[in-house]
């Protein structure tokens, strides 16, 4: 009998998550910023890797503007900042602007490691 | 000019009554509605000026989330013409195609286009006449299309130059593409009498006035568009387009803009739960929650209800081709839960001016309560579709003992006696599995029920000539145990629906306009069996 777990589903569709939210991991905020930034790279190349441009990611790319991080990702990358974070985020408050870039980003997530 | 109302009438009386009032809200950008009519009145001032004889009576717009976007919709409707939208977000390659096949002599380009705009030309037959409102110079482009004629910013006709063309009730108001089930987009012909039916019905309904701000979710390639902004229109209210950036946090939109009537896919609401911006009374200013395009769970309603106290929430159903939505079910947090069907919100009661027919396959009636494809007719009934009559021929048909044409959803339902219409899937969805005839919604509320998941997809696999050998399930819940899904499924379903196999996903393929598609998970089995 087939059983199989199909992970990443890469192909030409967008996909969404529709998972619910699970609790959040143990705090994580003794990161280095440095590490932060390292891991929030590393998530946005690994989900991006098929769109041009991603190879070249730094700290100031645009984020959402280029299609790096689609629509589709923004659930699961919210989920991970919280992870990084290690506390929830505000969810309703979000400013889009906070996701222009890395930069943006560990201002506006990760402001007490920066 | 025709004294009949289109669907500029209601924009035109609102410029009249509340020219000072907002009536677009997009980014950093906000135009009243006499600087939005202004800035349309140029755009069909210029392309009256420019189009050559013969042009038909069609305008496209290339444009997505920008003012002159809109401009141009409400230019093409000023001049007298349908409008034509193509999205740049989608590929090029049958935007082009879909223009070529709209004859479109003028098309409006917005900046978010204007990237797209050579590779859109390569190939096309000419000549066109492209008016970019924004742009400061466009001999670059002239240069490299001689056959084309390109009109920018310094080419703008005054807007106190327009004369309003004359549109009929019956001409197209506007043509929109769908997607074909051969792969070659179907283009549905909306008139602007079905559109007015329909603004008519939904700016009562919802006692829309000048206070009023909407979303607008949907690209305006996907019809619901058209409620969005002919709906507010109507009435002065302002329409609040979010940008792209913005549409990834609608919570907070919602509170920026402090919208009073919310309209989307329910996926928007599935990811918003997903995201806890649905905490309780989290949008007091909400008056109206509506969703609309594809399944509604119960839970997703319940959660905006929650969230949009002061809110009525609404499903609202209704295929293109019966112009925007034909039924609604207003939710109600006492009854509905009894009413929904395998945690699916009703569809409801067709609009007072439509009529309802649930038919078999050779469209006779079935008794009231029992299941079958939904047929409707009335003043929301498109024209057919675009230079097909084949296929407008098989979809808008004269049932046995009618005189009027009645339009096939494709969509089975059931209307108990004193109850609401109950979407049960779509007819594809009903399958052959060893000779039984299976309805896939019923394996997937199980599936859901069983495993907690938010969506579950089910799908006849491996496929034969009449149908399918059995069964396999998409469960959108990562976490779960396969194997507990699969044992608990069986124990509610005979052995000819039972799945053979289940495949746990983080995430299911959308289509264009962010709805399940199936059609990608049936290539991933093809793919790898």
């Amino acid at each position: 009998m087939l059983l199989n777990r199909i992970a990443s589903l890469a192909s030409e569709s967008k996909w969404v998550s529709l998972a619910p939210v699970e609790p959040l991991p143990e705090t994580r905020h003794d990161m280095e910023p440095i590490e932060i930034r390292a891991q929030l790279r590393d998530w946005i190349v690994e989900h991006a890797k098929a769109k041009p441009g991603a190879a070249d990611l730094n700290d100031q790319t645009p984020l959402l503007e280029t299609g790096l991080l689609s629509s589709l990702d923004i659930v699961e990358f919210v989920l991970f900042i919280e992870e990084l974070r290690g506390e929830e985020v505000d969810t309703d408050e979000i400013e889009p602007e906070v996701f222009t870039s890395i930069d943006t980003l560990v201002e506006g997530f990760f402001a007490n490691a920066a | 000019m025709t004294t009949a109302r289109t669907l500029r009438s209601g924009f035109l009386r609102s410029v009249e009554r509340f020219g000072d009032r907002e009536a677009l809200a997009l980014g950093e950008h906000s135009l009243t509605y006499a600087e939005l009519y202004a800035r349309a009145a140029r755009v069909a001032a210029t392309l009256d000026r420019h189009a050559g004889d013969g042009e038909g009576q069609l305008t496209a717009v290339f444009g997505h989330r920008d003012p002159t976007a809109f401009a141009g919709i409400l230019g093409a409707l000023l001049r007298g013409h349908g409008y034509v939208p193509l999205n740049p977000a989608f590929p090029t390659d049958r935007t082009r195609a879909m223009l070529a096949r709209s004859r479109c002599r003028c098309v409006v380009v917005d900046p978010t286009a204007v990237a797209q705009l050579d590779e859109l030309l390569d190939g096309l037959e000419g000549p066109r006449v492209v008016l970019l409102p924004d742009a400061d110079d466009v001999a670059e482009l002239a240069a490299r299309w001689p056959a084309h004629t390109f009109l920018g910013a310094a080419d703008l006709a005054p807007a106190d130059a327009v004369t309003l063309g004359d549109a009929e009730p019956d001409a197209i108001g506007y043509l929109l593409f769908t997607s074909g089930s051969t792969g070659q987009p179907k283009g549905v012909m909306v008139s602007h009498g079905n559109v007015v039916a329909f603004v008519d019905a939904m700016v009562e309904r919802y006692a829309i006035d000048e206070n009023d701000r909407f979303s607008n979710t949907f690209d305006l390639t996907f019809d619901l568009s058209a409620f969005d902004m002919f709906v507010a229109w109507e009435r002065g209210a302002c329409l609040c387009v979010p940008t792209a950036q913005e549409k990834l946090f609608p919570g907070k939109y919602v509170k920026r803009h402090g919208l009073t009537v919310w309209f989307s896919v329910p996926s928007t609401g599935v990811l918003m739960k997903r995201l806890r911006m649905l905490k309780p009374g989290a949008y007091p200013t909400l008056r109206w929650s509506l969703f609309c395009g594809e399944a509604l769970p119960v839970e997703v309603i319940e959660a905006f209800a929650e969230a949009a106290p002061a809110s009525v929430a609404e499903n609202l159903y209704g295929p293109t081709e019966l112009t925007i939505a034909c039924t609604l079910y207003r939710w109600d947090a006492e009854r509905s839960p009894t009413e929904s069907l395998h945690g699916v919100v009703p569809i409801g009661e067709p609009y007072p001016h439509m009529v309802v027919r649930v038919s078999d396959e050779s469209f006779h009636e079935v008794p009231r309560g029992e299941a079958g494809e939904l047929l409707m007719t009335g003043p929301q009934m498109s024209l057919g579709y675009w230079e097909d009559a084949e296929r407008t021929a098989a979809a808008f048909v004269v049932p046995p003992g009618e005189t009027r044409t009645f339009y096939r959803t494709g969509d089975r339902v059931r209307y108990p006696e004193g109850g609401p219409l109950v979407y049960l899937g779509r007819v594809d969805n009903q399958i052959k599995i060893q000779g039984y005839r299976v309805e896939l919604g019923e394996i997937e509320a199980v599936l859901r029920d069983v495993s907690g998941a938010e969506v579950a997809i089910a799908v006849g696999w491996p496929k034969t000539a009449s149908g399918a050998d059995g069964i396999v399930g998409f469960v959108g819940e990562p976490k779960a145990d396969p194997i507990a899904v699969l044992s608990a499924a069986r124990e509610r379903l005979p052995s000819y629906m039972q799945p053979s196999a289940i495949h746990l996903v983080d995430t299911f393929p959308l289509n264009a306009n962010g709805k399940v598609d199936r059609k990608a998970l049936i290539a991933r089995l093809e793919a790898a069996p």
